[in-house]
């Protein structure tokens, strides 16, 4: 095990991973409360409920502060559950992860009005998901409920704003520099969508050796404008997918990023006018 | 069940010394104990301690409340502080009282052990509210003199008023001046009617009609906006919802929590608990149980099949249309009592919602114009190319939040990752990245 690597692993397998960093996974609350114990929790980085429960009050009093990401399945049928864990942000950061799948948008929208942080599951988006996608950014830019971070706009919207760039492998919690992915099986790999899929001899460097691929192939991101953010992410599993809807996206988030410059820019500028 | 905070709506007394008739509690003469107090207290206790909870506010009122002893709450704040402390719990208290029985030998009370101040209730112009031998206006002239009184020894006085066709007639700048200008309360807030309980010929009147409801609230907003917001005069639920669009902050009434079955209970002087004051007096259908004769508070609450219908409101009713509303996160559909009482179900949304909605746009508008005011005035969009200024000089704004002001006012920076590197459990949402 490399030490700074983080294991997204079933509870069931914890002891195989006990002095690793880790990321907790189970299907019910009190399984995750039952294997770990507070000596554990240093090297929480977070625990994943992967079922939407109807009670999650075995959490709530316990392990405070430890962050909590629900992973819901099937949005359009689960978010109304989301009331169920609103207690939950007294005692925890707690994060909705939403596939994007038909009910995303309604799913986001609760989610962000019920105060939980987002983060939105990608994978090749068809393209009628993208006019839910636009109402999700548009939630993320103009509501003024959006106070928690909707990913992954949020840091894909603040490296525009602040001029860095950054790696959507990184951001999706996708990057194998950073994080394995166990699954049920016992397979090591990225994430749930790479289980089944070879990562070469070199998994730590799958991501680089994937977009040299990509750009000898000349494939669309060799002269896309925001390769330096997404990296090639959305090109995977299918090289041939059409970005055209992603790249829209991306130019929303970097145009209100500019918008905010501005406006900010403008409003610093009066106030030194106004200073005597 | 309930995070880690939880409050109680708690009646130590069902009997009350006025007869109102709008009133939706089905009073008796019941009155707790102090022993009765202990096994509450000990129960609650024993329910925080089982659900993780740390904090307890107990708002109190009736029946109503002065009609028990100034001696029955010095010995009750004691056994409470006892009791919390030696469980290590936090516990505050409020105090709600039609203040007609007040006399200032409840001033040591109200300073020691609800923090000096009261919340009270009157109507302008007062129909409803009667004494049993007397009119509205000898209620009025007693209320008002009464709460003088507390005022002139430094107790804070804030009071709820309900809206009648009367107040309609009379109009929001007539309401504002009573309240403020000839009471002098500095707070004061404006609940919708609620005509729970028996049906008589007052409640069947309390059905306003919502557009002129509406127009009232927009008319008070203006007025507070032009006689309050700047003279700290706090109009509830206005002011708060306008903090709510200015910055994100703002405390709204219970009726707009996401769930209320997640933030409180109320407990009468007979021992039943159910969700709040309104069905612990209206409906004994839904009941949670009894305190007295349910040997856990927990299992109770766990168990309830009424409770469980509040739990599951939310999901049967927010899928119907309110998910599609721009004021979700406001609302969530409203109250449970208010609707059950007008639709004899809590499984459909809040019957007021086109006036909530009016509400809400209005504050939402009054914030935009509030934030391009303060702009303006600091010279910001005089010399902005591409903005028209409006018929009132000011840059007329969309009502919705703007992108700059939405991320400028709540996306701090804790929240950007850059914290990544370092530890991340305890830094909040960017500790959900690895």
């Amino acid at each position: 095990m490399k030490s700074e690597i983080v294991y997204n692993i079933l509870a069931k397998h914890l002891d195989a991973y006990r002095g690793a960093n880790i990321i907790i996974r189970s299907t019910t609350p009190h399984e995750i409360v039952k294997s770990l114990s507070e000596a554990d929790f240093e090297r929480v980085r977070f625990i994943q409920l992967l079922s939407a429960p109807a009670d999650a009050s075995d959490l709530e009093g316990w392990g405070a502060g430890i962050p909590i990401d629900i992973v819901l399945k099937d949005p359009a049928a689960e978010f109304v559950v989301l009331y169920n864990y609103t207690n939950l942000l007294d005692t925890h950061p707690v994060r909705i992860s939403i596939p994007v799948l038909p009910g995303v948008s309604k799913a986001a929208k609760l989610a962000v009005s019920l105060n939980f942080a987002v983060k939105l599951i990608f994978a090749q988006p068809d393209d009628f998901l993208f006019e839910e996608l636009t109402q999700v950014l548009d939630l993320y830019l103009h509501h003024i409920d959006a106070r928690r971070p909707v990913e992954i706009f949020h840091t894909l919207f603040l490296s525009f704003y602040q001029g860095w760039s950054t790696s959507l492998w990184e951001i999706a919690e996708e990057d194998p520099l950073q994080v394995r992915y166990i699954s049920d099986d016992g397979e090591k790999t990225i994430s749930p969508r790479f289980v089944g899929f070879s990562l070469g001899d070199d998994p730590d460097h799958f991501v680089e050796a994937y977009v040299s691929e990509l750009i000898s192939e000349k494939r669309e991101c060799h002269d896309c404008e925001f390769f330096n953010r997404c990296g090639g992410y959305f090109k995977w599993p299918d090289k041939s997918y059409d970005c055209v809807r992603v790249k829209n996206l991306f130019a929303t988030l970097k145009s209100a990023a500019d918008e905010l410059k501005q406006d900010l820019a403008g409003y610093r500028a009066t106030e030194v006018i106004q200073q005597p | 069940m309930m995070g880690n905070h939880f409050s109680i709506i708690l009646l130590p007394t069902n009997k009350c010394n006025v007869n109102c008739e709008y009133c939706f509690e089905d009073k008796t003469d019941d009155r707790m104990t102090i022993g009765q107090l202990e096994v509450v207290i000990t129960k609650v206790l024993s329910y925080m301690d089982e659900a993780h909870i740390q904090a307890l506010t107990i708002h109190w009122q009736g029946g109503e409340i002065m009609t028990m002893p100034t001696q029955w709450f010095a010995e009750a704040y004691d056994l409470i502080q006892n009791a919390a402390d030696a469980r290590g719990k936090f516990v505050e208290h409020g105090l709600q009282s039609n203040m007609i029985a007040y006399h200032p030998r409840w001033n040591e009370i109200i300073g020691r052990m609800f923090g000096n101040s009261v919340g009270t209730s009157m109507d302008f112009p007062n129909l409803h509210r009667k004494l049993f031998n007397g009119s509205a206006s000898d209620y009025t002239r007693i209320w008002q003199r009464n709460v003088q009184m507390a005022m002139d020894a430094g107790i804070e006085i804030g009071v709820i008023a309900v809206p009648n066709e009367a107040t309609l007639e009379v109009g929001a700048d007539k309401f504002f001046e009573y309240f403020v200008d000839e009471v002098g309360v500095r707070s004061f807030q404006v609940n919708t009617p609620f005509p729970g309980g028996e049906q008589n010929d007052a409640k069947r009147s309390l059905g306003l009609d919502l557009e002129r409801l509406g127009q009232f609230f927009a008319d008070l907003t203006d007025v507070w906006v032009e006689r309050g917001y700047n003279n700290s005069i706090a109009v509830g639920p206005i002011d708060e919802l306008v903090k709510k669009f200015t910055d994100g902050s703002g405390c709204l009434p219970c009726i707009w929590q996401s769930n209320c079955a997640d933030e409180f209970i109320s407990i009468d002087a007979r021992g039943f608990v159910a969700q709040c004051d309104c069905w612990v007096t209206s409906y004994p259908e839904y009941f949670f149980g009894n305190i007295f004769e349910d040997e856990s508070l927990g299992v109770m609450l766990r168990e309830s099949s009424a409770r469980k219908k509040f739990l599951e409101r939310p999901a049967a009713i927010i899928p119907q249309d309110c998910i599609e509303c721009d004021y979700l996160s406001l609302c969530h559909g409203g109250c449970p009592v208010r609707t059950y009482t007008f639709s004899g179900t809590m499984f459909e949304k809040d019957p007021y919602c086109h006036l909530y909605l009016a509400l809400f746009r209005k504050a939402e508008e009054v914030a935009s114009k509030l934030a391009s005011d303060r702009a303006f005035n600091r010279g910001f969009f005089k010399s902005r190319p591409g903005r028209q200024p409006g018929a009132d000089g000011l840059v007329q704004i969309t009502p919705r939040p703007t992108l700059a002001a939405a991320a400028a006012s709540t996306m701090s920076p804790r929240l950007i990752q850059i914290e990544r590197a370092g530890t991340f459990r305890n830094s909040e949402y960017s500790a959900m990245k690895y």
